[in-house]
């Protein structure tokens, strides 16, 4: 931040405040973490089991930018920074949550993909909340969709982040998205075999 | 090649950074055009694009304070960590009641401090803050707000709307806490031998044995206690009454009645503890008397919903299985996962042998299992299984097997993969092979350990 707010003569807002955090100043400290909870919150969520899980996630989140604060060189948005951050730290505590599950959940496998129904009478409407979708994914499969579709990192990202060949990342996003289908394909089945249709 | 298919590789080569030529993209709107499931997968997709996006909510002040608090703290605040202990409720006036239950955090240097405060509370006439000590005889009162406090011994309190809560001892090893009137939620880990953690209120104690329950006062004389998990000591002037899993008492004048538990007071002592404002219950007593009675609550966290047996009056009129299954559907639309679980639990209930009871289980199976009613997950895969199963036996056998590690049971778990892999092959076979090999490590470290 201090080398950032160096070299330029007109600093922007975030760079201000990210200094002012760095500095100890107890107003800034709030109004960044004001700024940035319903964000941190919801990236938290879309990583973590349950909400109290998320709600840690967030809390040590939060307190792991404001720690970092001196790191923010005002390249990209506060935002974007602040989301890697946040990714990171809830992806740490979901491993630790994951180990005494982790080969159950990851032997889940959609090889059967429903065939959809018949279209022509089917509703619009998603039949449960996206949240509710990832909460049936094994946690490998739910932190690609979180970080390509909610963070929209870009495949080289994604690899660079988790330390993965591109290929990989690659077949497991497309593992992800197939599991994902075949539970819409499979609420959708049940609504139209038992009283969808008018 | 179906244009379903079709569709499917176009969207997903455009999710792994492929950039569609023209053509392929008009491809894709005339079968979206075409296709209400592609519809609607795409707008999943475009849901799932927009997650993090949002307005602030009430919550997130909370949040704000703790990470502030923490940050500041000589010694990492405590967080909201889950354990598979107990979790205890009680509460005083018709809208009063207390929950408690457990989870493992950081210790604390006091033996009581404020871990999360949401609106106004106080402690001894004083404005409360995250991270304030509490000592033996302090006062925590909430007005519009709530409150939870972090006790020695690994015991969490969450106060409701409207509650008063005196610290009568916290610092020897028989804990009590005295609910003066509000609504309460506490969860604790099994507490070591000798060390106990108790909710007076009024004549009646609740004592926490490691397990998970719940005890209510619904009238001014009468206090009723719930087991949701495990097993809690009632003591009243009738003796002490020892209530197990699922199981409610009524402590009246005149004596003690067992019955099983309801869904409601489990829900409410839920969005307490997870620091949710009261419930409607509580804000709005049904009882106006300042000699309302207490209720108290400890539950189990993740605790398993009971099955609906028994607890609810009778009908004048049951919906048919198809509007049941409408019900659950617009519920599931609208994010009610609890309510959706609750309506599919009264359909299987209602309409035991409806075809739509038995294409459900497994989809309720998975709900329970989200919701983290493990045991409930099991029960809902097996009557699947038992009822002939059908197309999705592959699922409902693999559910149980999540449910089993779920619950621990490494036992179940093991019979549960060799009864899948006795009759299914396919990519899970190696893993399934595999994590039974990681439950015979784990049972040897165990058998070294002892």
């Amino acid at each position: 931040v201090s080398a950032a707010l160096a070299r330029n003569d007109e600093p922007t807002s975030d760079l201000d405040l990210m200094g002012r955090v760095v500095r100890g100043d107890r107003s800034a400290r709030r109004d960044l973490v004001t700024r940035l909870v319903p964000r941190v919150r919801r990236i938290c969520r879309a990583l973590m089991r349950s909400d109290v899980d998320a709600d840690d996630a967030a809390q040590g989140a939060l307190v792991e930018i404001l720690r970092s604060a001196e790191s923010f060189a005002g390249a990209g948005s506060l935002e974007r920074w602040a989301d890697r951050i946040a990714a990171r730290h809830s992806m740490r505590l979901a491993a630790r949550e994951r180990r005494r599950t982790a080969v159950v959940d990851a032997a889940i496998d959609p090889e059967q993909v429903m065939e959809p129904p018949g279209d022509a009478e089917l509703g619009e409407a998603i039949a449960r909340r996206v949240h509710e979708y990832l909460d049936l994914l094994p946690q490998d499969r739910r932190e690609l969709l979180v970080l390509r579709h909610v963070l929209d990192y870009s495949m080289p990202e994604i690899a660079t982040l988790l330390g993965l060949p591109l290929g990989t990342v690659k077949d497991r996003l497309l593992a992800a998205r197939k599991h994902v289908r075949r539970l819409l394909l499979r609420d959708i089945a049940i609504g139209v075999d038992h009283g969808r249709r008018a | 090649m179906t244009a379903r298919r079709q569709w499917e590789e176009l969207v997903d080569a455009e999710a792994v950074g492929d950039v569609l030529d023209a053509d392929e993209l008009a491809t894709l709107r005339e079968i979206e055009a075409e296709l209400a499931s592609c519809r609607i997968e795409r707008a999943m997709w475009r849901e799932l694009g927009a997650a993090a996006e949002g307005a602030a909510e009430p919550e997130d002040a909370a949040l704000v304070d703790r990470a502030l608090a923490e940050l500041d703290a000589p010694t990492p605040a405590p967080r909201r960590h889950r354990s598979r202990v107990a979790l205890a409720s009680v509460g005083m006036a018709a809208a009063a009641m207390i929950a408690v239950l457990a989870w493992p955090r950081a210790e604390a240097p006091a033996p009581a401090r404020i871990s999360h405060v949401v609106g106004v509370v106080e402690i001894d006439g004083t404005i409360a803050t995250a991270g304030t000590d509490l000592r033996d005889g302090a006062v925590v009162q909430t007005f519009d707000g709530t409150a939870c406090l972090a006790l020695a011994g690994a015991i969490d309190v969450c106060l409701a709307q409207d509650s008063r809560l005196a610290l009568r001892d916290v610092t020897g090893a028989q804990r009590v806490v005295d609910l003066d009137r509000g609504h309460a939620v506490a969860r604790l880990q099994t507490q070591p031998v000798g060390e106990s953690f108790t909710i007076a209120s009024g004549d009646v104690s609740v004592t926490a044995v490691g397990t998970v329950f719940a005890v209510a006062r619904e009238h001014s004389s009468e206090v009723v206690a719930s087991v949701l998990e495990g097993e809690v000591a009632v003591a009243s002037t009738h003796g002490q009454q020892a209530l197990r899993e699922h199981e409610r008492a009524a402590v009246s004048a005149t004596g003690v009645e067992v019955r099983p538990s309801g869904a409601d007071e489990e829900a409410r002592t839920r969005a307490i503890l997870a620091g949710e404002r009261a419930p409607a219950a509580v804000a709005a007593p049904t009882d106006p008397s300042p000699q309302t009675p207490a209720e108290s609550i400890v539950v189990p966290e993740p605790e398993p919903a009971p099955e609906p047996v028994a607890v609810e009056a009778p009908r004048k009129t049951v919906p048919t299985a198809a509007a049941l299954l409408e019900r659950a559907r617009t519920q599931m639309r609208a994010g009610q996962r609890s309510r959706t679980a609750q309506t599919y639990r009264e359909l299987v209930q209602t309409h035991p042998r409806s075809p739509e009871a038995h294409a459900i289980r497994v989809a309720l199976g998975d709900l329970e299992l989200e919701l983290g009613h493990a045991r409930a997950a099991l029960r809902s895969y097996d009557r699947y299984l038992a009822d002939g199963g059908g197309a999705l036996d592959r699922e409902a056998r693999f559910g149980r097997i999540r449910a089993f590690a779920r619950l621990d049971d490494r036992g179940g778990e093991r019979a549960a993969i060799e009864a899948f892999l006795a009759r299914h092959g396919g990519a899970e076979a190696r893993k399934l092979r595999a994590r039974l090999q990681q439950l015979d490590e784990l049972d040897a470290l165990d058998r070294a350990g002892r």
